[in-house]
């Protein structure tokens, strides 16, 4: 359970409603909302990292 | 558009490669259905990986990304790149579960894992002829989408001829190796998929004098491009949550994804795949949403959007990599394709016709056949009961999440429980497909899967306690 708490942290930090309706400013190529994105999404990965290697208990431990 | 010599060399080394996989795989393979069906259950991190990806990722991914932005703005990058990437979450909370239970017991099929929990052999073929209603009307339409990519480049060449063609590779592929096969083939194509994206990007940029200077010319061409809710307010925040809700319990369920955590060579397998599904969506999938709106500031106008990404590359990049770009997608559906028929073939061999490799392989020429037969017939995919199908298949399938995951994790659950939640979830796909009923501005699957988990949860108590259920519900 208590690793459902940051994954939903990063679900709810992807419906950004404060970024609606803006588009600048720019950074490099594309507006600053969209990279918030990338990082969610590489956050995700980053979270998963930490899950497998802490929380994901395998078969045979 | 048009193909020369050299779009000829590159398509027949490209399926020569693949027969040659195929060829190596079958060497390897024994007609033993735990090797033929699952390869063996021996499937490494990086091959995992790479057919978990390479499958998931269609030609909607790589050709339909781009046309999807070009209509409604780089809002397409958010709902796809974030609930692909929360989806992986999957791969531990079912892919685990079912990766355990299917070695276990030995099962090959979705259906077996559900009805086995119940006892239950109604539940079983309930669940595969679900997985596979909407399975196969897709298969059908990748093999018109193939005659299509074929056509761009050689406009000589007959839709119908094009789409056999790669419709008999395909399964003579899957025939060769099975599951063995498919999963290299698509190790091959995805690598193919990434190179050839990344070389479009890169030359495309480049002849437009750098991304920035490209994101400029788009967004002074139409600046709603760049912000939510997009040109045509499509992407409104309720559409952008109903997008998250429905890649994550979506996906999982496609017949070609849930087979293969069976396929997984341990629990590592899974958790590296889990890590670099992200890592890949976070750039892959950005690349033809930003080809997409760059084709605005570069004047390209077409009437159908999913050609706008090759139209871009034919216009900013050298032939050799617009001949990358069109194998690329032709790996992108060849990959989504083969698993399809694989995956379908599987579950209506061993869950009606019992675990024979034999007859599996008569079920894949069939449902070979029938796609062929589509194409040749000139279907309408957008009419009938058919193309019904077609625009439900995720609503479809995503219904079948809550009895999956009661299954593996609710012990109070219950086969009728499950039948409900299946058959409830399902007529309200069908009832919003015909009738205009209000969904709040959310898509209507999102209503489909809450009233399949409140059926589930509802009806099981019901029949689990008996009257003390229904005490539970008035009371």
């Amino acid at each position: 359970m208590r690793w459902g708490i940051p994954f939903l942290i990063l679900v709810i930090l992807s419906i950004d409603l404060w970024n609606w309706k803006k588009a600048k400013p720019f950074f490099l190529a594309m507006p600053y909302w969209m990279w918030y994105v990338v990082s969610i999404v590489l956050l995700t990965a980053a979270f998963y990292a930490v899950f497998a290697k802490y929380g994901w208990r395998e078969e045979n431990d | 558009m048009g193909g020369g010599k050299r779009m000829i060399e590159f398509l027949v080394a490209y399926f020569a490669i693949l027969m040659l996989i195929a060829v190596i795989a079958r060497r390897k393979t024994i007609d033993d259905p735990e090797d033929y069906f699952l390869a063996n259950r021996k499937f490494a991190s990086p091959i995992l990986f790479f057919t978990l990806a390479a499958t998931n990722f269609s030609a909607f991914t790589f050709l339909g990304f781009a046309g999807k932005a070009y209509t409604d703005g780089v809002g397409q990058y958010g709902v796809m790149a974030l609930g692909t990437s929360f989806m992986a979450i999957m791969f531990y909370i079912l892919g685990r579960k079912i990766w355990r239970i299917g070695k276990e017991k030995g099962y090959i099929t979705p259906g077996e894992l559900i009805g086995g929990r119940y006892n239950s052999k109604g539940l079983q073929l309930l669940f595969t002829t679900i997985m596979s209603i909407f399975t196969i009307p897709y298969l059908a339409i990748q093999a018109i989408g193939a005659g299509y990519i074929l056509q761009m480049i050689f406009p000589d060449i007959d839709v119908k001829l094009g789409a056999i063609v790669v419709m008999i590779i395909i399964c003579l592929y899957v025939l060769f190796g099975g599951m063995r096969a498919t999963g290299w083939t698509d190790v091959f194509q995805g690598i193919i998929m990434i190179v050839a994206m990344i070389a479009a990007f890169a030359f495309i940029a480049n002849s437009l004098g750098g991304t920035s200077r490209a994101t400029l010319l788009a967004y002074e061409s139409n600046p709603s491009l760049f912000s939510r809710p997009g040109p045509n307010n499509f992407f409104t925040p309720q559409i952008w949550l109903s997008f998250l809700i429905l890649w994550i319990f979506c996906d999982p369920m496609f017949p070609q994804i849930f087979t293969r955590f069976y396929t997984a060579k341990s629990e590592k397998s899974l958790k590296t795949a889990m890590i670099l599904y992200p890592v890949l969506i976070s750039f892959f999938f950005l690349l033809p949403v930003l080809i997409g709106v760059w084709a605005h500031g570069a004047g390209i106008e077409t009437a159908n959007p999913d050609n706008v990404l090759l139209l871009m590359v034919e216009k900013y990049t050298p032939p050799a990599v617009f001949s990358l770009v069109i194998i690329g997608a032709l790996a992108a559906l060849m990959s989504t394709a083969d698993s399809q028929l694989l995956a379908v073939s599987t579950l209506l061999t061993c869950d009606f016709l019992g675990k024979k490799v034999g007859r599996s392989k008569i079920i894949t020429v069939m449902l070979t056949i029938f796609a062929v037969a589509f194409v040749i017939f000139g279907y309408n995919p957008k009419a009938g009961i058919m193309g019904t199908l077609v625009k439900t298949t995720f609503s479809g399938l995503v219904v079948l999440f809550p009895a999956t995951f009661a299954t593996l994790y609710w012990w109070k659950a219950t086969k009728w429980g499950c039948i409900f939640s299946i058959i409830g979830g399902e007529a309200t796909v069908f009832i919003y497909a015909f009738y205009n009923l209000p969904s709040f501005g959310f898509l209507p699957s999102i209503i489909a899967l809450a009233i399949s988990f409140i059926l589930l949860f509802f009806v099981s108590l019901i029949e689990g306690e008996g009257k003390k259920g229904w005490r539970l519900l008035w009371t």
